[in-house]
C-alpha cells in the first residue's frame, strides 16, 4: 500500500489523502454512531458517514482537477498538510507567511478552502452526530451553491431515519398492543435500508416463530388437545420453553388420561381403583383429592349400601306385615258382616217373639174376661137349678095332692059303683061312668105316681147338676185366677220381649259401628299394604342400583355384592320370583276376558 | 268359602287385565272377604260358579258390584296436606298467571268418596275469593266405582270423617244434617263433576289437556306397566308446564317419563 502511494502522482496522493481524510470522517461519524443506543441510528449514521466520504470524494476530485504549482515548497507544505490531515490533525494548516505574492494568495485560498471543507465538515458531522444521539431535528445551515447537495444529502437521511424511526415505533406499539403479526413495510425503502427493514421483520419472525408454536401448542391445549407438541427445532432458550412446555403437556396428558380412565371407571360403578402413579407438584393434591373421594365413596357407598340392604330387608317385612294385617282386617270385616247378619236375624226374631207375646198377651186376657163370664153364668145356673129344685118339690107337693085326689075319687068311684050296682039297671049307666072314674083316677094316680119318680129322678139329677156346677165353678174360678196368672206372665213375657228388642237394635248399631270402623281399617291396612309394597319394590331398586357399584372391601379387596345379601332375602326373592311365573303359566294373557266398558260418556266441560 | 289357587288366578287375570288392579296370592283372604257376601246372596256354591256369571253377564251389573267390592277406597279430607299447600302456593299462583282463558282443568283421577276433589275445591275457592266470578274452577273428578261416586254425589261425612277439616272450612262449606252427619255446601258440590272413568281406558275421551292431574293412591295398587303406561297417557294430556301428583309412596323413576320432579310426589310437564 505504501509502495503504490510514493510511486503515486501528487494530485492522486492528494485524492488518496483526501479519501483517507474521508474514511477517518467516516470512522469518527462510525464511533460517534456507537454511542447511539440504537442499532438503525448507528446504522443511519454510519449511512451517513459513507455518504460523507461519497461527497468530499466528489469535491476533492473537483478541486484537485485544476493544474497546480511545482512549487516544491507548496508542494512540501501541501504533503505535510496533507500527511498531518491524513494522520487526523485537521487543523494543519499551510503556512501563509512562507509564502509571498501569488503563492501566498493561492496558500491562503488553499488554507481558506481546507479551512471551508473542514468546517463544513464539521457542521454536517455535527448534525450526523446529532442523528446518532437520536436528535433527528438537528439543524443544518444552508450550504450555498453546489454545497447544497450535503444539504440535500443530509435531509434525505434526515427522512430516511425519521421513516425508520417512525416504522419502528410502529412495530414498538404494535408490540405493546399484542399485535404480533404486525410487520415494518420494507417497499417504501431502498437499499440497505430496505434490507435493514426486511432484516428487522426476519428478526421478529425469528423472535416469534417458537412463541408462535408455543402459543398454538398453548392454543390447542386451552381447547382441550393435550396431543399437541412443540415440533420446531429451535436453539438456546428457545428450545429450553420448547423442551419444557413439552414436557407439561405430556405431564398434563399422562395425569389427565389416567384420571380420566379412574372417572371412566367410577362412571361405570367401579369404585374400587385409584390414582397409582407419582404425580408432582399441585398434581399430587389432584392425585390425593381423587384418591381421597374414592375412598370417601367407597365408605359412603358401603355405608349406602348397607343402609338399602337394610331398607329393602325392613321394608319388606313392614309389607310383610302390613299384608297380613290387612288380611286380618279383611276377615275381620267378613266375620263382623257375618255377626251382622246373625244378629239381624236374632233381631227380626226377637221382634217376632215380642209380636207374638203381645199376641198372646191380648188372648189370654180375652181369655181370662170369658172365664169370668163362665163363672157367672155357672152361678146363674146354679141359682137356677135351686128355683128348679124348688119348683120341683112344689111340682111334688102337687102332685101328692093329685095323687091323694085321685085316691079319693077312687074310693069315691068304687062307692059309686057300689050304689050303682044297687040301683040295679038304673044305675048301669051310672056304674060304666064311676068305672071310667075309676080308671082316670088310676091313671091319674099312676100318671101323680110316674111324675113324682120324674121329679124325683129330676131332682136327684138337678142335685148332681147342682154338684157339678158347683165344681165347675170352683174350677172355673181356679182357672180365672190361673188366666190371670197367665196373662201377667204374658204380659211380662212381652214386655222382655220388646226389651230385648230394643238392646239387640241397640247392639245392632253398636256392631255396625264396629263394623264401619273395621270396613274402614281394612281398607286404610289394605291401603298401607298397597303403599308399603311399592315402597318395598322402590327400596329393593335402590338397592339394586347401590348394588351395581362394585366397592373396595373394608380389608381392601373387592367382592360382589350379590355375595353380600343375607341368603333369607335371596330365598325371597326367589320365592317372589317363582310366584309371578306360576301366574304367567297359569293364566295366558290371551284366555282373559274382556269386561263390558262401564265409562261414562259425557264429562261436562272436560 | 274358600277359594282355590286356580279360581282366585283366573279372577284375579279378570280383574287386573280389565281393572288394573293387581291382586297378588296374598291377596287370596282380601277376594274371599270382600266377594263372598255377593256369592251367598247369588247362591253361587264356588268361585267358578260366581266367575262363569261375571263374564257371562251381560247387564253390567256382576262387573259394577264386582267393583265396587274389589276396590280399596280408603281416603280422607286434607289427605298427604304438604301437596295441598304446595297447590295453594305455587300450583294455583302459577295458573292464575298463566292460564289466559280463565278455564282451569285440574283431575281428581281415583277421587273415591270425593274427599281429595272436595278439598281442592274448598281451596281453590278460598284461593280466588271474590275473583272466582271470572273463573271456571270446575273439578273433574272420576273413578271406577259406582258405590264410592255416589258417596261422593250425595257428599255427606260423618263427623269423625271430617275431624281433618279445618274449622274456618266446616263453618263455610260443611252443614250439619244430624248428630252424627255434615254435608258438604252445595257451592263446593256444584265445583266438582264426578263421573266413572277406568283409568286403564286406552284413550282419554277429554276434549283439552289438564294444567293439573292428581292421581294418588291408585297406582298403588296397579302393576308395573299398566302404571307406567298409564303415566304415559297422563303425560300426554297434561298441559306444558303442568302438574302431575301422585301418592307419597309412590315414585315416578326418570327413564320411563318426561315428567320432572319438583317435591316428593310432584312431577311436572316442562315447557
Ligand atoms: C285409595 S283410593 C285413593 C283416593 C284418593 N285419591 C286419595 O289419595 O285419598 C283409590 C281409588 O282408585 C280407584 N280405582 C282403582 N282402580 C281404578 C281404575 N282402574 N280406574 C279408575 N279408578 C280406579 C278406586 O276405586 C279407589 O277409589
Amino acid at each position: 500500500m505504501f509502495t503504490w502511494y510514493k510511486k503515486a502522482k501528487v494530485s492522486n496522493k492528494l485524492l488518496a489523502s483526501y479519501i483517507f481524510l474521508a474514511f477517518i470522517s467516516v470512522l469518527i461519524s462510525y464511533l460517534a454512531a456507537y454511542q447511539v443506543s440504537s442499532d438503525v441510528a448507528r446504522e443511519s449514521v454510519l449511512s451517513g458517514g459513507v455518504l460523507l466520504f461519497l461527497i468530499i470524494g466528489l469535491i476533492i476530485s473537483r478541486r484537485v482537477s485544476k493544474p497546480f504549482l511545482e512549487l516544491k515548497n507548496l508542494i512540501g507544505q501541501i504533503e505535510h498538510m496533507t500527511n498531518e490531515h491524513e494522520t487526523g490533525d485537521i487543523d494543519v494548516m499551510i503556512p501563509e507567511d512562507q509564502f509571498d505574492g501569488e503563492y501566498q494568495i493561492i496558500v491562503k485560498k488553499i488554507n481558506r478552502m481546507v479551512n471551508d471543507l473542514v468546517s463544513m465538515n464539521k457542521k454536517a458531522m455535527d448534525v450526523v452526530a446529532q442523528f446518532g444521539k437520536g436528535n433527528f431535528e438537528a439543524p443544518l445551515e444552508n450550504f450555498p451553491g453546489k454545497k447544497a447537495f450535503i444539504n440535500e444529502s443530509i435531509e434525505t437521511l434526515r427522512t430516511d431515519l425519521k421513516k425508520v424511526h417512525a416504522e419502528i415505533n410502529r412495530l414498538i406499539k404494535a408490540a405493546h398492543e399484542g399485535r404480533l403479526s404486525e410487520r415494518a413495510d420494507s417497499s417504501e425503502f431502498s437499499g440497505d435500508w430496505a434490507t435493514l427493514i426486511d432484516g428487522l421483520n426476519s428478526l421478529i419472525d425469528a423472535i416469534l416463530a417458537p412463541i408462535q408454536e408455543v402459543s398454538a401448542v398453548l392454543n390447542e391445549l386451552d381447547k382441550g388437545n393435550l396431543q399437541m407438541r412443540v415440533e420446531g427445532n429451535y436453539k438456546g432458550d428457545h428450545e429450553r420453553i420448547k423442551i419444557a412446555l413439552n414436557d407439561t403437556v405430556t405431564t398434563l396428558e399422562n395425569n389427565i388420561k389416567e384420571v380420566s380412565e379412574v372417572l371412566t371407571e367410577m362412571s361405570e360403578g367401579n369404585m374400587d381403583v385409584a390414582i397409582t402413579t407419582e404425580y408432582r407438584g399441585d398434581f399430587s393434591a389432584l392425585k390425593k383429592s381423587l384418591n381421597h373421594i374414592i375412598q370417601s365413596f367407597n365408605s359412603l357407598l358401603h355405608n349406602i349400601n348397607n343402609a338399602s340392604n337394610q331398607v329393602a330387608a325392613g321394608s319388606k317385612q313392614v309389607s310383610d306385615s302390613a299384608q297380613e294385617l290387612a288380611s286380618g282386617a279383611t276377615e275381620q270385616a267378613s266375620s263382623i258382616e257375618q255377626l251382622t247378619a246373625s244378629m239381624e236375624e236374632i233381631s227380626s226374631q226377637t221382634d217376632n217373639n215380642a209380636k207374638h207375646a203381645g199376641k198372646a198377651d191380648s188372648l189370654v186376657n180375652v181369655a181370662k174376661k170369658e172365664a169370668v163370664q163362665g163363672n157367672d153364668r155357672m152361678a146363674e145356673m146354679l141359682k137356677s137349678m135351686d128355683d128348679i129344685n124348688e119348683s120341683s118339690s112344689n111340682i111334688s107337693k102337687i102332685i101328692k095332692v093329685i095323687d091323694e085326689i085321685a085316691f079319693q075319687t077312687n074310693i069315691l068311684a068304687l062307692n059309686a059303683a057300689v050304689e050303682a050296682a044297687r040301683a040295679g039297671q038304673h044305675g048301669k049307666g051310672f056304674a060304666v061312668v064311676a068305672e071310667e072314674v075309676r080308671n082316670l083316677a088310676a091313671r091319674s094316680a099312676g100318671a101323680a105316681k110316674e111324675t113324682t119318680a120324674l121329679i124325683e129322678g129330676s131332682i136327684k139329677k138337678v142335685e148332681k147338676g147342682t154338684k157339678i156346677a158347683k165344681d165347675t165353678a170352683g174350677a172355673l174360678n181356679k182357672i180365672v185366677d190361673a188366666v190371670t196368672e197367665v196373662a201377667t206372665s204374658v204380659n211380662n213375657i212381652a214386655v222382655a220381649s220388646k226389651e230385648q228388642a230394643s238392646g239387640i237394635s241397640q247392639i245392632n248399631q253398636g256392631i255396625m259401628q264396629v263394623s264401619q270402623v273395621v270396613q274402614a281399617n281394612s281398607a286404610t291396612s289394605e291401603e298401607s299394604a298397597a303403599a308399603s309394597e311399592e315402597l318395598t319394590s322402590q327400596a329393593e331398586l335402590l338397592r339394586e342400583m347401590v348394588a351395581k357399584f362394585k366397592l373396595k372391601d373394608a380389608s381392601g379387596q373387592t367382592f360382589s355384592e350379590s355375595e353380600k345379601i343375607s341368603p333369607k332375602v335371596l330365598k325371597m326373592i326367589e320365592k317372589l320370583g317363582k310366584q309371578e311365573n306360576e301366574r304367567e303359566l297359569v293364566q295366558p294373557e290371551k284366555q282373559v276376558p274382556v269386561a263390558a266398558a262401564i265409562n261414562d260418556h259425557d264429562f261436562g266441560k272436560y | 268359602m274358600v277359594i282355590t289357587t286356580k279360581e282366585f288366578n283366573q279372577l284375579a287375570a279378570y280383574i287386573e287385565k280389565n281393572y288394573g288392579i293387581h291382586l297378588k296370592t296374598e291377596k287370596k283372604t282380601l277376594v274371599v272377604g270382600r266377594l263372598q257376601h255377593i256369592l251367598q246372596e247369588k247362591n253361587f256354591q264356588n268361585f267358578t260358579e260366581y266367575y262363569e256369571y261375571l263374564i257371562q253377564d251381560k247387564t253390567r251389573q256382576a262387573a259394577v258390584t264386582l267393583i265396587n267390592n274389589i276396590t280399596t277406597n280408603h281416603t280422607f279430607f286434607m289427605r298427604e296436606a304438604d301437596h295441598f299447600i304446595f297447590f295453594r302456593d305455587q300450583v294455583l299462583p302459577f295458573l292464575k298467571e298463566t292460564v289466559k282463558d280463565k278455564d282451569l282443568r285440574i283431575w281428581s283421577a281415583g277421587c273415591s268418596t270425593g274427599e281429595e276433589p272436595y278439598t281442592l275445591s274448598m281451596i281453590i275457592n278460598d284461593f280466588f275469593g271474590k275473583e272466582k266470578f271470572w273463573w271456571d274452577t270446575k273439578i273433574l273428578a272420576t273413578d271406577i266405582s259406582e258405590k264410592v261416586l255416589l258417596k261422593a254425589r250425595v257428599g255427606r261425612y260423618l263427623d269423625r270423617q271430617i275431624e281433618t277439616v279445618p274449622d274456618q272450612w266446616k263453618q263455610n262449606y260443611f252443614k250439619k244434617v244430624n248428630d252424627q252427619t255434615t254435608e258438604i255446601k252445595e257451592t263446593i258440590k256444584n265445583e266438582v263433576i264426578f263421573r266413572r272413568f277406568n283409568l286403564i281406558d286406552k284413550c282419554f275421551p277429554f276434549k283439552r289437556k289438564f294444567h293439573v292431574i292428581f292421581c294418588r293412591n291408585v297406582m298403588i295398587y296397579f302393576d308395573n306397566q299398566t302404571k307406567n303406561d298409564l303415566i304415559h297417557r297422563f303425560y300426554e294430556c297434561t298441559e306444558p308446564g303442568g302438574f302431575l301428583f301422585i301418592g307419597h309412596s309412590e315414585s315416578l323413576s326418570r327413564d320411563i317419563t318426561d315428567y320432572k320432579y319438583v317435591i316428593p310426589a310432584v312431577y311436572r310437564k316442562g315447557g
